[in-house]
C-alpha cells in the first residue's frame, strides 16, 4: 500500500513536472509575443497618423513594413496564445500548490492587460490598415484574450478559499436541489 | 469532441432579464450542443473538493455579432454532475453575469458576492435549531456557512473553534430584521 501510494504520488509529480515546462515555455512565448505586438502596433499607429499629416512615399513603405510585421507578430502571438489555452483546458490545476496557481493566474492577468491595449490601438487604424492587418487575427486575439481572462478568473476563485468554500455550497445547494428535481 | 446538453430550465438558475441575455444563452446552449470546448469553455478547479472536481465547466458569451475587444458579454457556471457521461453530457446552468459588472482587477471578490448572491436567493434553510450549515472538504476542514446571511463562518479542521465561531457569530439578516422591528 505504501509503495502503490508512492508510485501514485511519483506518477503525479512526473505529470505535473512534464506540463510545467511546456506551460512555462508557452507563457514565456505569450508574454514576449504580446510585448514585441504591443510595441509594433504603436509603431504603426505612429507612422499611419503620420502618413495622415504629411503623405510621403518613405512614411508609406515604413508604415507598409510595420504593418506586415505586426501581421506576422498577431498571427504567431494567436498560435500560442492557442496552445496555451489548450494546454490549461487539460491541465489539472488540483495538483498544483496554491502559490503556483496563484503565479499563473498573475501571469495570465499580465498577459490579459497588455493584450487589450494592442485591441484598443489597433482600432485607431483606418479600414485599409485593418483590411491589411486581417480582420480574423483580431476576432481571434479579442476572443482568446476573453478566454485566458476567464482562465484567470478560475485560478484566482481556486487560489480562494472562501471563494472555492462558498461555490462548493453554493453546488451542493444546487446538485440537492437538481437530484430532488429529478425524482 | 463532445457534445453537452445545457439545460437553462432549472428553477434555481440565477440570471438577469435580458432579451440579448436570452437570444445569448440559446445560443451557447445550440454552440455547445456541437462541442462543450466550444464558447471559451473553462474547466473550473475545484482544490480541496474532489466530489465537485471536473463538475463545474464555465463558459463565456458575448451579444451576436459583438467583435470588441472590450468586456462585453456574460459568464455562465454549470454543474456537472456525471463529466464522464455519455454523451450529450448533462449540465445545468446555475449562475450568469454579465461581464461588464465584473471589476478588471479583483476577480475573487466579485464572484464571491455573485456567489453569495446566488446563496441568499435560493438556499432553503433547513435546520430550525441551527442555521447553519456544515461540510468537510478534501483536507478534513469543516467550512461552515450561515444560512441566513449566506456569509462564510469559519473554516477549520477544529471543532471546536467552528462551535465557538458559531456561537459569536454576528448575523447580518438578524440586525437587520431588528432594526426592522424598531
Amino acid at each position: 500500500m505504501p509503495m502503490y501510494a508512492s508510485m501514485k504520488a511519483s506518477e503525479t509529480e512526473d505529470k505535473m513536472a512534464t506540463m510545467a515546462l511546456p506551460i512555462r515555455e508557452l507563457e514565456l512565448s505569450v508574454c514576449v509575443g504580446t510585448e514585441k505586438a504591443r510595441a509594433k502596433t504603436e509603431c504603426v499607429v505612429f507612422y499611419s497618423k503620420a502618413r495622415a499629416d504629411r503623405p510621403s512615399v518613405s512614411l508609406t513603405l515604413k508604415l507598409a513594413f510595420y504593418v506586415a510585421l505586426l501581421r506576422w507578430l498577431l498571427k504567431s502571438l494567436v498560435k500560442s496564445q492557442r496552445a496555451m489555452i489548450r494546454l490549461y483546458q487539460m491541465t489539472d490545476f488540483t495538483c498544483y500548490r496554491n502559490e503556483e496557481i496563484v503565479r499563473v493566474a498573475k501571469s495570465l492577468d499580465r498577459v490579459v492587460e497588455r493584450g487589450r491595449p494592442i485591441l484598443d490601438k489597433l482600432q485607431l487604424l483606418g479600414p485599409r490598415a485593418h483590411a491589411l492587418l486581417g480582420a480574423t487575427v483580431q476576432a481571434q486575439l479579442a476572443e482568446q484574450l476573453e478566454h485566458l481572462d476567464s482562465i484567470a478568473e478560475s485560478l484566482h476563485v481556486a487560489a480562494d478559499e472562501e471563494a472555492t468554500a462558498l461555490l462548493a455550497m453554493a453546488v451542493e445547494e444546487f446538485s440537492a436541489v437538481s437530484e430532488l428535481v429529478t425524482q | 469532441m463532445a457534445r453537452c446538453d445545457l439545460d437553462l430550465r432549472h428553477p434555481k438558475f440565477r440570471r438577469a432579464a435580458s432579451p440579448a441575455l436570452e437570444v445569448g444563452l440559446n445560443t451557447l446552449r445550440n454552440t455547445v450542443a456541437k462541442d462543450h470546448k466550444l464558447s471559451r469553455w473553462v474547466n473550473h478547479p475545484m482544490p480541496g473538493y474532489p466530489l465537485y472536481q471536473n463538475k463545474i465547466w464555465k463558459w463565456d458569451f458575448a451579444p451576436e455579432g459583438d467583435r470588441s475587444s472590450t468586456r462585453k458579454g456574460w459568464r455562465l457556471y454549470a454543474y456537472v454532475p456525471d463529466p464522464k457521461a455519455t454523451e450529450p453530457i448533462p449540465a445545468t446552468a446555475f449562475l450568469c453575469y454579465d461581464k461588464a459588472a465584473a471589476p478588471s482587477g479583483d476577480h475573487t471578490l466579485f464572484v464571491a458576492k455573485a456567489i453569495k448572491k446566488f446563496l441568499t436567493e435560493t438556499i432553503e434553510v433547513k435546520t430550525v435549531d441551527s442555521p447553519f450549515r456544515r461540510q468537510v472538504n478534501g483536507n478534513g476542514e469543516i467550512i461552515s456557512l450561515c444560512e441566513n446571511c449566506c456569509e462564510l463562518v469559519l473554516i477549520s479542521a477544529d471543532v471546536a473553534d467552528v462551535d465557538l465561531a458559531e456561537g459569536t457569530h454576528q448575523c447580518t439578516v438578524g440586525d437587520i430584521a431588528a432594526v426592522a422591528e424598531e
